[in-house]
Protein backbone atom coordinates (compact mmCIF):
# COMPACT_ATOMS: atom_id res chain seq x y z
CA UNK A 1 0.00 0.00 0.00
CA UNK A 2 1.34 3.56 -1.22
CA UNK A 3 1.28 6.12 1.83
CA UNK A 4 -0.23 9.07 -0.09
CA UNK A 5 -0.64 11.87 2.78
CA UNK A 6 2.71 12.78 4.88
CA UNK A 7 1.96 13.67 7.95
CA UNK A 8 3.90 15.32 10.74
CA UNK A 9 5.44 12.79 12.94
CA UNK A 10 8.56 14.09 14.95
CA UNK A 11 9.23 17.77 15.44
CA UNK A 12 12.63 19.23 16.71
CA UNK A 13 12.04 22.61 17.69
CA UNK A 14 14.79 25.02 18.73
CA UNK A 15 16.41 21.71 20.52
CA UNK A 16 19.42 22.37 22.08
CA UNK A 17 21.91 20.09 24.34
CA UNK A 18 24.90 20.47 25.84
CA UNK A 19 27.67 18.30 27.26
CA UNK A 20 29.60 19.95 30.38
CA UNK A 21 33.11 19.14 31.96
CA UNK A 22 35.07 20.87 33.99
CA UNK A 23 36.80 22.60 31.12
CA UNK A 24 33.81 23.45 28.54
CA UNK A 25 30.62 23.78 27.62
CA UNK A 26 29.93 21.82 23.94
CA UNK A 27 26.62 22.38 21.64
CA UNK A 28 26.30 19.01 20.68
CA UNK A 29 23.17 20.66 19.29
CA UNK A 30 22.71 23.90 18.86
CA UNK A 31 18.99 25.34 18.25
CA UNK A 32 17.86 22.40 16.14
CA UNK A 33 13.96 22.97 14.44
CA UNK A 34 13.05 20.48 12.14
CA UNK A 35 9.51 18.33 11.10
CA UNK A 36 10.14 15.03 10.09
CA UNK A 37 6.98 13.06 8.70
CA UNK A 38 6.07 9.70 8.14
CA UNK A 39 6.31 7.90 5.02
CA UNK A 40 10.05 9.47 4.28
CA UNK A 41 13.38 8.17 3.98
CA UNK A 42 15.76 10.69 6.00
CA UNK A 43 19.47 10.50 5.86
CA UNK A 44 21.35 13.00 8.34
CA UNK A 45 24.97 12.95 7.35
CA UNK A 46 28.03 15.04 8.86
CA UNK A 47 31.47 14.47 10.36
CA UNK A 48 32.39 12.61 13.14
CA UNK A 49 31.63 15.05 16.52
CA UNK A 50 29.25 16.65 14.51
CA UNK A 51 26.30 15.75 16.93
CA UNK A 52 24.55 12.98 14.97
CA UNK A 53 24.20 10.59 17.49
CA UNK A 54 23.09 13.06 20.27
CA UNK A 55 20.28 13.88 17.74
CA UNK A 56 19.62 10.50 17.17
CA UNK A 57 19.84 10.10 21.04
CA UNK A 58 17.56 12.40 21.60
CA UNK A 59 15.02 11.96 18.87
CA UNK A 60 15.05 7.98 20.62
CA UNK A 61 13.78 9.30 24.24
CA UNK A 62 17.01 8.52 25.57
CA UNK A 63 17.89 11.59 26.89
CA UNK A 64 16.00 15.20 26.56
CA UNK A 65 17.35 18.25 25.31
CA UNK A 66 18.70 21.26 27.45
CA UNK A 67 16.57 23.88 25.51
CA UNK A 68 13.73 23.62 23.02
CA UNK A 69 11.66 20.32 22.66
CA UNK A 70 11.90 17.04 20.44
CA UNK A 71 8.08 16.04 20.06
CA UNK A 72 6.34 12.77 18.91
CA UNK A 73 2.82 13.36 17.49
CA UNK A 74 2.49 16.92 19.53
CA UNK A 75 3.82 15.60 22.66
CA UNK A 76 7.24 16.54 24.01
CA UNK A 77 9.47 13.45 25.06
CA UNK A 78 10.03 15.50 28.24
CA UNK A 79 6.80 15.31 28.69
CA UNK A 80 5.93 11.85 28.46
CA UNK A 81 7.18 8.58 29.60
CA UNK A 82 10.10 7.70 27.46
CA UNK A 83 10.60 4.06 28.28
CA UNK A 84 6.72 3.52 26.91
CA UNK A 85 8.20 5.54 24.02
CA UNK A 86 10.88 3.55 23.33
CA UNK A 87 8.60 0.31 23.65
CA UNK A 88 6.04 1.07 21.40
CA UNK A 89 7.31 4.62 19.03
CA UNK A 90 10.31 4.75 18.10
CA UNK A 91 13.05 1.63 17.65
CA UNK A 92 16.70 2.04 17.13
CA UNK A 93 19.11 0.07 14.77
CA UNK A 94 22.73 0.29 15.36
CA UNK A 95 25.74 -0.40 13.69
CA UNK A 96 26.40 -3.09 15.74
CA UNK A 97 23.27 -5.17 15.61
CA UNK A 98 23.26 -5.37 19.14
CA UNK A 99 21.14 -8.30 19.60
CA UNK A 100 21.50 -10.67 22.68
CA UNK A 101 23.77 -12.96 22.62
CA UNK A 102 22.15 -15.29 24.24
CA UNK A 103 18.96 -15.75 22.84
CA UNK A 104 18.09 -17.10 19.77
CA UNK A 105 16.44 -14.93 16.60
CA UNK A 106 12.98 -15.27 17.42
CA UNK A 107 13.29 -14.95 20.76
CA UNK A 108 15.16 -11.58 20.05
CA UNK A 109 12.52 -10.38 18.15
CA UNK A 110 10.10 -11.45 20.61
CA UNK A 111 11.75 -9.47 23.35
CA UNK A 112 10.24 -5.99 22.27
CA UNK A 113 6.51 -7.83 22.14
CA UNK A 114 6.93 -9.51 25.51
CA UNK A 115 8.08 -6.21 27.31
CA UNK A 116 4.84 -4.83 26.01
CA UNK A 117 2.85 -7.50 28.14
CA UNK A 118 1.91 -9.92 24.70
CA UNK A 119 2.01 -13.57 25.90
CA UNK A 120 4.25 -15.93 24.16
CA UNK A 121 2.23 -17.47 21.64
CA UNK A 122 1.36 -14.23 19.68
CA UNK A 123 4.75 -12.83 20.31
CA UNK A 124 6.24 -15.93 18.64
CA UNK A 125 3.37 -15.55 15.75
CA UNK A 126 3.56 -12.20 15.59
CA UNK A 127 7.93 -12.24 15.56
CA UNK A 128 7.77 -15.29 12.58
CA UNK A 129 5.98 -12.63 10.63
CA UNK A 130 8.61 -10.03 11.18
CA UNK A 131 11.65 -12.08 10.61
CA UNK A 132 9.53 -13.61 7.55
CA UNK A 133 9.32 -9.83 6.14
CA UNK A 134 12.60 -9.08 6.22
CA UNK A 135 13.84 -12.43 4.36
CA UNK A 136 14.90 -14.77 6.24
CA UNK A 137 12.55 -18.14 6.96
CA UNK A 138 12.01 -20.53 9.65
CA UNK A 139 15.06 -21.78 9.75
CA UNK A 140 16.74 -19.07 11.17
CA UNK A 141 14.33 -19.02 14.22
CA UNK A 142 16.70 -20.68 16.53
CA UNK A 143 19.97 -19.33 15.57
CA UNK A 144 22.00 -17.74 17.84
CA UNK A 145 23.47 -14.54 16.53
CA UNK A 146 27.16 -15.69 16.72
CA UNK A 147 25.87 -18.33 13.97
CA UNK A 148 24.95 -15.26 11.40
CA UNK A 149 26.74 -13.07 9.08
CA UNK A 150 26.28 -9.34 9.70
CA UNK A 151 23.61 -8.64 6.91
CA UNK A 152 21.62 -11.25 8.49
CA UNK A 153 21.57 -9.95 12.53
CA UNK A 154 20.78 -5.94 11.02
CA UNK A 155 17.47 -8.48 9.12
CA UNK A 156 17.10 -9.46 12.92
CA UNK A 157 17.69 -5.99 14.39
CA UNK A 158 15.53 -4.30 11.81
CA UNK A 159 12.60 -7.38 12.60
CA UNK A 160 13.12 -6.26 15.96
CA UNK A 161 12.51 -3.01 15.45
CA UNK A 162 9.33 -3.98 13.13
CA UNK A 163 7.79 -6.12 16.02
CA UNK A 164 7.73 -3.24 18.16
CA UNK A 165 5.14 -1.35 16.48
CA UNK A 166 6.94 1.48 16.03
CA UNK A 167 6.17 3.87 13.49
CA UNK A 168 9.55 5.89 13.42
CA UNK A 169 12.86 3.69 12.83
CA UNK A 170 15.79 5.30 13.90
CA UNK A 171 19.06 3.92 12.32
CA UNK A 172 22.92 4.58 13.57
CA UNK A 173 25.29 3.84 10.51
CA UNK A 174 23.35 0.78 9.56
CA UNK A 175 25.49 -0.38 7.05
CA UNK A 176 28.58 0.55 8.94
CA UNK A 177 29.69 -3.29 9.65
CA UNK A 178 28.53 -4.43 6.37
CA UNK A 179 29.70 -5.21 2.30
CA UNK A 180 28.55 -3.29 -0.35
CA UNK A 181 25.63 -6.17 -1.54
CA UNK A 182 24.55 -6.27 2.25
CA UNK A 183 24.39 -2.81 2.88
CA UNK A 184 22.07 -1.80 -0.63
CA UNK A 185 19.81 -4.37 1.07
CA UNK A 186 19.12 -3.59 4.15
CA UNK A 187 18.79 0.18 2.56
CA UNK A 188 16.42 -1.12 0.20
CA UNK A 189 14.50 -2.92 3.47
CA UNK A 190 14.40 0.48 4.89
CA UNK A 191 13.23 2.41 2.10
CA UNK A 192 10.65 0.16 1.58
CA UNK A 193 9.61 0.03 4.88
CA UNK A 194 9.41 4.25 4.69
CA UNK A 195 7.78 4.35 0.96
CA UNK A 196 5.62 1.48 1.55
CA UNK A 197 4.90 0.84 4.89
CA UNK A 198 4.24 4.53 6.02
CA UNK A 199 7.35 4.34 8.52
CA UNK A 200 9.15 7.29 9.32
CA UNK A 201 13.22 6.03 8.68
CA UNK A 202 16.05 8.42 9.64
CA UNK A 203 19.63 7.23 9.19
CA UNK A 204 22.67 8.37 10.21
CA UNK A 205 25.12 8.03 8.03
CA UNK A 206 28.89 8.35 6.59
CA UNK A 207 27.66 6.29 3.53
CA UNK A 208 26.88 8.95 0.16
CA UNK A 209 25.51 6.29 -1.38
CA UNK A 210 22.66 5.72 1.57
CA UNK A 211 22.38 9.64 1.28
CA UNK A 212 21.90 9.62 -2.44
CA UNK A 213 18.42 6.64 -2.14
CA UNK A 214 17.00 9.11 0.68
CA UNK A 215 13.93 11.41 0.21
CA UNK A 216 15.72 13.98 2.83
CA UNK A 217 19.34 14.61 3.22
CA UNK A 218 19.69 16.93 6.69
CA UNK A 219 23.71 17.66 7.08
CA UNK A 220 24.62 18.07 10.68
CA UNK A 221 27.67 20.96 11.03
CA UNK A 222 28.64 22.04 14.59
CA UNK A 223 25.39 21.11 16.15
CA UNK A 224 23.44 22.60 13.04
CA UNK A 225 21.39 21.06 11.00
CA UNK A 226 21.54 22.00 7.14
CA UNK A 227 18.76 20.99 4.51
CA UNK A 228 20.70 19.72 1.60
CA UNK B 1 42.28 -27.04 88.48
CA UNK B 2 40.68 -23.95 88.21
CA UNK B 3 43.58 -22.00 87.78
CA UNK B 4 44.75 -24.48 85.26
CA UNK B 5 41.06 -23.77 83.42
CA UNK B 6 41.28 -19.79 83.71
CA UNK B 7 45.03 -20.12 82.04
CA UNK B 8 43.48 -21.81 79.27
CA UNK B 9 40.43 -20.16 78.61
CA UNK B 10 41.45 -16.28 79.39
CA UNK B 11 43.59 -16.15 76.05
CA UNK B 12 40.57 -18.08 74.28
CA UNK B 13 38.37 -14.98 75.73
CA UNK B 14 40.97 -12.55 74.63
CA UNK B 15 40.47 -14.00 70.88
CA UNK B 16 37.24 -14.47 71.40
CA UNK B 17 36.69 -10.49 71.92
CA UNK B 18 39.36 -9.67 69.54
CA UNK B 19 36.99 -11.33 67.08
CA UNK B 20 34.01 -9.97 67.96
CA UNK B 21 36.10 -6.34 67.83
CA UNK B 22 36.75 -7.38 63.73
CA UNK B 23 33.60 -8.43 62.73
CA UNK B 24 32.30 -5.12 61.95
CA UNK B 25 35.24 -4.85 59.61
CA UNK B 26 34.36 -8.52 58.11
CA UNK B 27 30.98 -6.97 57.25
CA UNK B 28 32.11 -3.78 56.08
CA UNK B 29 34.39 -5.81 54.05
CA UNK B 30 31.72 -8.17 52.79
CA UNK B 31 29.39 -5.34 51.54
CA UNK B 32 32.77 -4.06 49.60
CA UNK B 33 33.16 -7.84 48.21
CA UNK B 34 30.01 -7.37 47.07
CA UNK B 35 29.87 -4.26 45.64
CA UNK B 36 33.50 -4.95 43.48
CA UNK B 37 32.02 -9.08 42.72
CA UNK B 38 28.79 -7.32 41.43
CA UNK B 39 30.51 -4.55 39.53
CA UNK B 40 32.97 -6.84 38.08
CA UNK B 41 30.12 -9.13 36.80
CA UNK B 42 27.95 -6.46 35.47
CA UNK B 43 30.65 -4.90 34.08
CA UNK B 44 31.30 -6.64 31.09
CA UNK B 45 27.11 -6.69 30.96
CA UNK B 46 26.57 -3.17 29.89
CA UNK B 47 25.80 -3.68 26.72
CA UNK B 48 23.05 -6.00 27.44
CA UNK B 49 21.44 -3.90 29.87
CA UNK B 50 22.04 -0.87 27.53
CA UNK B 51 20.32 -2.85 24.68
CA UNK B 52 17.49 -3.31 27.11
CA UNK B 53 17.50 -0.26 27.78
CA UNK B 54 17.19 1.19 24.66
CA UNK B 55 14.55 -1.07 23.81
CA UNK B 56 12.14 0.50 26.33
CA UNK B 57 13.25 -1.53 29.71
CA UNK B 58 12.23 0.85 32.39
CA UNK B 59 15.17 1.28 34.48
CA UNK B 60 13.35 -1.02 37.52
CA UNK B 61 13.12 -3.80 35.83
CA UNK B 62 16.29 -3.69 34.44
CA UNK B 63 17.73 -3.25 38.34
CA UNK B 64 15.42 -5.76 39.83
CA UNK B 65 16.93 -8.04 36.85
CA UNK B 66 20.33 -7.04 37.89
CA UNK B 67 19.55 -7.02 41.39
CA UNK B 68 18.12 -10.96 41.34
CA UNK B 69 20.57 -12.30 39.40
CA UNK B 70 23.33 -10.99 41.75
CA UNK B 71 21.53 -11.76 44.96
CA UNK B 72 21.18 -15.28 43.45
CA UNK B 73 24.71 -15.50 42.76
CA UNK B 74 25.24 -14.43 46.73
CA UNK B 75 23.20 -16.60 47.98
CA UNK B 76 24.80 -19.21 46.20
CA UNK B 77 27.69 -18.97 47.48
CA UNK B 78 27.05 -18.48 51.33
CA UNK B 79 25.17 -21.66 50.87
CA UNK B 80 28.02 -23.17 49.48
CA UNK B 81 29.63 -22.23 52.32
CA UNK B 82 27.49 -22.99 55.01
CA UNK B 83 27.09 -26.58 53.90
CA UNK B 84 31.05 -26.65 53.54
CA UNK B 85 30.75 -25.78 57.31
CA UNK B 86 28.43 -27.99 58.20
CA UNK B 87 30.42 -30.81 56.84
CA UNK B 88 33.47 -29.69 59.16
CA UNK B 89 32.02 -28.65 62.11
CA UNK B 90 28.10 -30.19 62.09
CA UNK B 91 25.47 -27.98 63.36
CA UNK B 92 27.90 -25.56 64.87
CA UNK B 93 26.86 -23.38 61.72
CA UNK B 94 24.05 -22.75 63.51
CA UNK B 95 25.21 -20.81 66.08
CA UNK B 96 26.30 -18.14 63.76
CA UNK B 97 22.83 -17.92 61.62
CA UNK B 98 22.91 -13.91 62.75
CA UNK B 99 26.03 -13.30 61.53
CA UNK B 100 25.76 -15.12 58.26
CA UNK B 101 22.40 -13.32 57.89
CA UNK B 102 24.33 -9.30 58.74
CA UNK B 103 26.89 -10.89 55.75
CA UNK B 104 24.05 -11.29 53.21
CA UNK B 105 22.80 -8.23 54.06
CA UNK B 106 25.76 -6.31 53.48
CA UNK B 107 27.01 -8.26 50.34
CA UNK B 108 23.37 -7.39 48.82
CA UNK B 109 23.46 -3.81 50.13
CA UNK B 110 26.90 -3.57 47.96
CA UNK B 111 25.35 -5.43 44.95
CA UNK B 112 22.76 -2.51 45.19
CA UNK B 113 25.02 0.46 44.87
CA UNK B 114 26.86 -1.59 41.66
CA UNK B 115 23.45 -2.51 40.32
CA UNK B 116 22.19 1.27 40.77
CA UNK B 117 25.00 2.31 39.43
CA UNK B 118 24.54 0.23 35.87
CA UNK B 119 21.09 1.60 35.22
CA UNK B 120 22.48 5.32 35.08
CA UNK B 121 24.78 4.20 31.99
CA UNK B 122 24.48 6.55 29.30
CA UNK B 123 22.84 4.06 26.89
CA UNK B 124 24.03 5.41 23.31
CA UNK B 125 27.13 6.19 24.18
CA UNK B 126 27.82 2.51 25.46
CA UNK B 127 26.27 1.10 22.25
CA UNK B 128 28.48 3.15 20.36
CA UNK B 129 31.45 2.09 22.12
CA UNK B 130 30.73 -1.33 21.34
CA UNK B 131 31.16 -0.53 17.42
Amino acid sequence: MKMETEQRILELDNTVYEYSNKYQTVKAVNGVSYEFQKGRFYAIVGKSGSGKTTLLSLLAGLDVPKEGSVSYMGKSTKEMDRDRYRREDVSVIYQDFNLFPLLTVIENVMYPLQLKGMNEKQAWQTATKKINAVGMDEKFYKRFPSMLSGGEQQRVAIARALASGAQIILADEPTGNLDTENGKNIIGILKTLAHDEGYCVIVVTHDLGISADADEVLSMRDGKLVIG
Amino acid sequence: MDNQLVQTITPLRKNISMLEKVKPIIFILSAVIGFIACMLFIRNRKPEFANMRSLGTSKGLVFTEAFFEQSLFGVIGTLIGIGIYFLIHGTGALFIAKDILIFIACYLAGATVAVINITRINVMKIMKSNE
